[in-house]
């Protein structure tokens, strides 16, 4: 029987980005995608939850696991779409490699190889398609990015904020357990 | 270590969530309207700082923020010392803070790379398998409840561990009191009984969906 290595990296609440204190270091930004977490196995083609209970809805998502068996990494920390706003339906979002000892950056550039950003217009988000999702070093295009993608609030629910260079934050403790790596700002 | 089988004592929660209109407070005056306003104002600057201040902290074993930067340095200072103080100070112009070095741990979840890295000698002598059992009162059947504690307290005191049995009893309402509480009270009634019987209460604001 398999077992999630991790639960997927859980992100502090931050609160909304315009009432944060400013951050120290050097920090990187994709958008929060409004969609299910999902642990991918690629081998295997099966799905978790955030809460590490196995997904049943692999099925819906059968194109895009077929399409994620060409790459060579195991395990996928990814936002399954379209069953809360219907776009992008059956569309996998991979956010991040999950993979020990690997800084952030790197770990995007192993799913880069095989997969495209995706867009930040929900208009261009395709059906049964696997993106990943975008990267934006340094706190200006925090703030560029955290507004650009109001407009489409409700698809984007704002923007996650991830500490440059740091691993995956591995940890079978607890789904609760949050890392101080990883920050979402959300609009409401 | 002597591992306790708990296998069989457990349970889980039902999930739930719901959309529902809710009647509206009146606010004759807009004192409510302000109130409301505070308090989503006050609640997302709080969210906010507390985000802030746990990336600030960080967290023990972390790379970056003042609890690792402080648990590095006292270990390091501290490292063959018997007289061991229990907090470390981290200063700045306007004050300073402590660290608190308390004795309280998590649970250890992998004991053999514990072992691995301090010795099973060390793991034996230093850490144990510690456990609680709760009992829900709640799904004890009444007509059986005090038998049941009865013969549970005659179990421990059998292994001569009556001390480790705690018990509390408090007069609750019952789970259907909360709906029946407005058909077969008054209003005058249900507000003393707030005085006896505190509800809780929550305020959140309410999310657009």
């Amino acid at each position: 029987m398999i077992e999630i290595p991790t639960y997927p990296a859980r992100p502090v609440n931050g609160g909304k980005l315009d009432l944060a204190p400013s951050k120290r270091g050097a920090w990187v930004s994709e958008p929060k995608w409004n969609g299910w977490r999902a642990v991918v196995h690629v081998p295997t083609r099966r799905m978790w939850n955030r809460h590490g209970a196995p997904l049943s809805i692999a099925k819906d998502f059968a194109e895009a696991l077929e399409t994620l068996q060409r790459c060579a990494i195991e395990w996928l920390d990814t936002e399954a779409l379209e069953r809360r706003h219907n776009i992008g339906r059956g569309t996998l979002i991979v956010l991040d490699s999950i993979v020990r000892g690997v800084a952030y950056e790197d770990r995007k550039a192993m799913a880069a190889k095989f997969f495209p950003d995706a867009p930040l217009d929900p208009a261009a988000i395709g059906e049964n398609q696997v993106y990943v999702s975008p990267h934006f070093a340094g706190v200006p295009n925090s703030v560029w990015l955290y507004e650009s993608l109001r407009q489409y609030r409700g698809f984007f629910e704002g923007i996650v904020m991830k500490r440059s260079g740091s691993p995956y934050p591995f940890q079978t403790r607890s789904d609760g357990k949050e890392t101080v790596d990883w920050v979402k700002h959300r609009y409401a | 270590m002597k591992k306790l089988n708990l296998g069989s004592v457990g349970g889980g929660k039902k999930a739930s969530s719901s959309k529902a209109s809710y009647p509206v407070v009146p606010d004759p005056n807009g004192n409510v309207a302000k109130m409301v306003s505070e308090v989503i104002k006050l609640t997302a600057e709080k969210k906010a700082i507390e985000g802030g201040l746990k990336l600030a902290k960080g967290e023990v074993g972390g790379s970056d923020g003042l609890v690792p930067l402080a648990r590095k340095f006292f270990i390091e200072s501290t490292a063959g010392k018997s007289d061991v103080p229990s907090s470390v100070e981290a200063v700045c112009d306007d004050g300073s803070v402590l660290i608190v070095m308390q004795n309280r741990y998590k649970a250890c979840e992998d004991e053999a790379a514990l072992s691995a890295a301090i010795g099973k000698a060390n793991v034996n002598r230093y850490f144990y398998n510690k456990f609680v059992i709760t009992v829900d009162g709640d799904k004890v059947p009444e007509a059986v409840a005090q038998t049941l504690i009865d013969e549970m307290a005659a179990l421990f005191a059998k292994h001569g561990a009556s001390d480790a049995l705690s018990a509390k009893s408090v007069t609750v309402p019952k789970a259907e009191f909360h709906e029946s509480r407005h058909t077969i009270l008054t209003a005058d009634q249900n507000a003393k009984v707030d005085e006896l019987c505190p509800p809780v209460v929550a305020v959140k604001e309410r999310k657009e969906s």
